[in-house]
């Protein structure tokens, strides 16, 4: 019995020591996911708002993005959430589906100036009326093309649909069967099939408002017989070329055929192109391109969201404090500064004006944002990113690229299995 | 007395309260799980057997998956029995140096199942990888490993093959306990090696033969580490295996319901073959001591 008497008075002491120690400042947690570049400058950030504001401390939980969604759910589904955190865009409909998962944003308006925030953006992020996640930036896919391949071939970069078709013959004969004028990698297939569809109907794939599926049978066999096109005509290379490479793990840029010039360009997210940039070294280059258009298209289709948002918890017992921390980071000059663009170019207003007017954004970048800003793009439901969306996206893109099912199996299958995901999901 | 009997339990109580919390507690708690629509966030609602219903009955990913996941053991196991016995035979000979030979081998176990070593399968067999270098150099044409379903498969199962070193040294052991006596007899008789191996050899070490094959048959369904960093399951989900699903189902669609009823139908499937295994044991495994002839 004597241990057990000496293990309970050691635990009680444990118990007696915090009890003292949480009577000093306020204390906020704060979690997001990233790399080096944001963690440090947002660490900074943090400690000047505590240099402005003494009375309250910030606990900093920093990740990488890969586990991120799973550390976030245990923590909410525990109650032990922080109290400011960074939450992907298609991840609020998963924690906030009646739009009470998070703090209501809308009540901390005289520490949180939201009138800096478009009134459409901060659309994405409320559920039910309830503004559950701040924006905190823009993106956008845009047509991005190294220039050294085309060179080669005796060709300019592609401005519409059609050069970019006729390139791929080219490419072939005067390059050899390894070469390509678009890669596609993972989802992009499928977002090549949205592109089109979108600029010949004008509507998104979801219908934001109902969060049903708003095109046609005939309207998706005609994105997918021009998707069977690219890759027929070797514009693309097709899902095995693409597995054979190193499995479908590999990202663009880790990719030897990318690195080596064999790829002309690709379609992506306006804020990753340091990213697919940089292995490309001095002799090549990336050049973000007007978005290509289709004869006759009713929109320029772009496909555009937030990126990622920040959210209240709930269960916050200090969820003003919190809201004091975030309207620093977005729009106090100081903050901005601090941070550049290492969540994107902010949505917020005088942070993006204050980037780009003192040339904290690299040129290219600041480029293709202004593509993506300016474009037509017809709003995303939040449902369109959703986990199993992106799986049967995937799925059924890769069967009809290794010709297991033809086009109009691929429409049964995407409209269909694709509906009955959006009725569980939205139930 | 009283007090030593306290402590006695004091002493187990580590384990007894890791089993109860770390095995017991999620054994019991995945199985109601598996009648439940759980997503983490809103509390489990129990639907009865309707994730079991909906597995049998219309989830193609279900099937696909469990025909790759029994082709799989089906080649790794077998396959991996023969390679550990074939090379322990080899090992068993009085080689100068043997001891490093035994050590070499048996490093790929201690390394294989690694993520690195994942990683570097991922380089070697991608298409401009060191493999299809070698095919290149003796005149043969590349192979798409990951492009091609069935050589994506067979990849992955090279990766597990290559691990044979646990049940090789295994092997060697029982192979050590075959008295030479018993091969001096075979011989004078006029037995061939190969007599002497099927005949002396084999019969001698069955039951470790049937030990290695359960424990193998075991892992074997529960593979994971290679294909998920590998290829992630893919191409056209050829090595998709029902680990993946499980994952997948509970980490990613935090469909923790439906992820437990995978989990139990794996478990299940694992269980019913290890008990054919012992079932028919009494028929291939003799013991020491055995009246049969």
């Amino acid at each position: 019995m004597r241990y057990l008497s000496v293990l309970a008075s050691a635990l009680a002491g444990g118990l007696f020591a915090t009890a003292v120690a949480a009577a000093d400042p306020i204390e906020i947690r704060m979690s997001w996911w990233g790399g080096d570049a944001r963690h440090k400058q947002t660490l900074e950030a943090i400690r000047a708002f505590e240099a402005k504001n003494p009375g309250i401390k910030v606990k900093a939980e920093y990740t990488g993005w890969q586990g991120h969604l799973e550390r976030i759910t245990t923590q909410i589904a525990g109650g032990t959430e922080p109290d400011l955190m960074q939450i992907n865009w298609p991840w609020l409909p998963l924690f906030s589906k009646r739009g009470d998962g998070f703090a209501d944003l809308a009540q901390f308006k005289d520490v949180l100036d939201l009138g800096q925030f478009d009134k459409a953006l901060l659309q994405t992020g409320t559920i039910k009326g309830k503004l559950n996640g701040l924006p905190v930036s823009i993106t956008g896919r845009v047509y991005m093309f190294n220039p050294v391949p085309y060179q080669k071939a005796g060709l300019e970069i592609p401005k519409t649909w059609d050069e970019l078709i006729s390139a791929g013959a080219v490419f072939k004969t005067k390059l050899g069967p390894e070469y390509y004028p678009l890669d596609t990698t993972d989802l992009n297939p499928w977002y090549a099939v949205v592109h089109y569809v979108t600029q010949m109907t004008g509507k998104s794939f979801i219908d934001p408002e109902s969060d049903e599926i708003a095109w046609t049978k005939d309207e998706l066999i005609k994105g997918l017989e021009f998707y069977v096109m690219l890759e027929d005509k070797g514009i693309i290379p097709n899902y095995q070329k693409t597995s054979a490479e190193g499995g479908n793990r590999l990202e663009l840029h880790q990719k030897k055929a990318w690195i080596e010039g064999r790829l002309g360009g690709s379609y992506e997210w306006d804020s990753v192109w340091q990213k697919f940039r940089d292995p490309l070294g001095q002799n090549q280059d990336l050049i973000p391109v007007k978005t290509l258009m289709l004869k006759g298209a009713k929109s320029e289709g772009l496909l555009r969201k937030p990126t990622m948002m920040f959210s209240i918890s709930r269960n916050s017992k200090h969820k003003k404090e919190a809201a004091l921390l975030l309207n620093y980071l977005m729009n106090d000059p100081e903050a901005i500064k601090i941070l550049g663009d290492s969540r994107g170019i902010p949505a917020s207003k005088v942070a993006a004006d204050l980037l780009i007017n003192q040339g904290l954004v690299t040129k290219q970048v600041a480029f293709a944002h202004d593509i993506v800003m300016k474009g037509g793009a017809p709003q995303l439901s939040t449902f369109f990113e959703h986990p199993k969306m992106q799986e049967l996206y995937r799925s059924t893109m890769e069967q009809l690229s290794y010709r297991k099912i033809t086009i109009k199996q691929a429409a049964d299958i995407l409209i269909d299995e694709g509906g009955d995901i959006l009725a569980k999901a939205t139930r | 007395m009283y007090e030593n009997r306290l402590l006695g339990f004091a002493y187990v109580s580590p384990f007894v309260v890791g089993l109860l919390v770390f095995t017991a507690f999620p054994f019991v708690g995945s199985f109601l799980l598996s009648f439940t629509d759980y997503n983490l966030i809103d509390p489990p609602a129990w639907i009865g057997a309707e994730n079991y219903a909906f597995m049998f009955e219309r989830d193609r990913v279900f099937w696909k998956s469990l025909s790759v996941t029994l082709l799989y053991v089906g080649m790794t196991v077998p396959l991996k029995l023969a390679f550990a016995l074939y090379i322990a035979q080899i090992l068993n000979f009085r080689l100068r140096g043997i001891n490093l030979f035994r050590t070499a081998y048996y490093v790929p176990s201690i390394l294989g199942g690694s993520v690195a070593v994942a990683v570097l399968w991922r380089y070697m067999f991608a298409d401009y990888g060191v493999v299809n270098l070698i095919l290149g150099a003796v005149g043969l044409d590349p192979v798409p490993w990951f492009g091609h379903p069935g050589w994506a498969l067979f990849t992955i199962t090279l990766l597990r093959l290559w691990q044979f070193g646990s049940a090789m040294v295994i092997f060697l052991a029982a192979l050590q306990n075959v008295p030479s006596s018993l091969y001096e007899a075979a011989m004078i008789d006029g037995a061939t090696k190969w007599q002497a191996f099927t005949r002396i050899t084999v019969p001698l070490i069955t039951p470790v033969i049937f030990f290695n094959f359960v424990m193998q048959l075991v892992q074997a369904f529960q593979e994971f580490n290679g294909p998920y960093i590998i290829t992630g399951g893919g191409p056209l989900k050829a090595t998709y295996l029902l680990p993946l699903y499980i994952y997948d189902s509970a980490f990613r669609d935090f469909d923790m319901g439906y992820g437990s009823a995978l989990a139990w139908v794996l478990f299940a499937i694992i269980m019913v073959l290890t008990l054919i295994a012992f079932a028919t044991s009494r028929y291939w495994v003799f013991y020491a001591g055995d009246k049969r002839v």
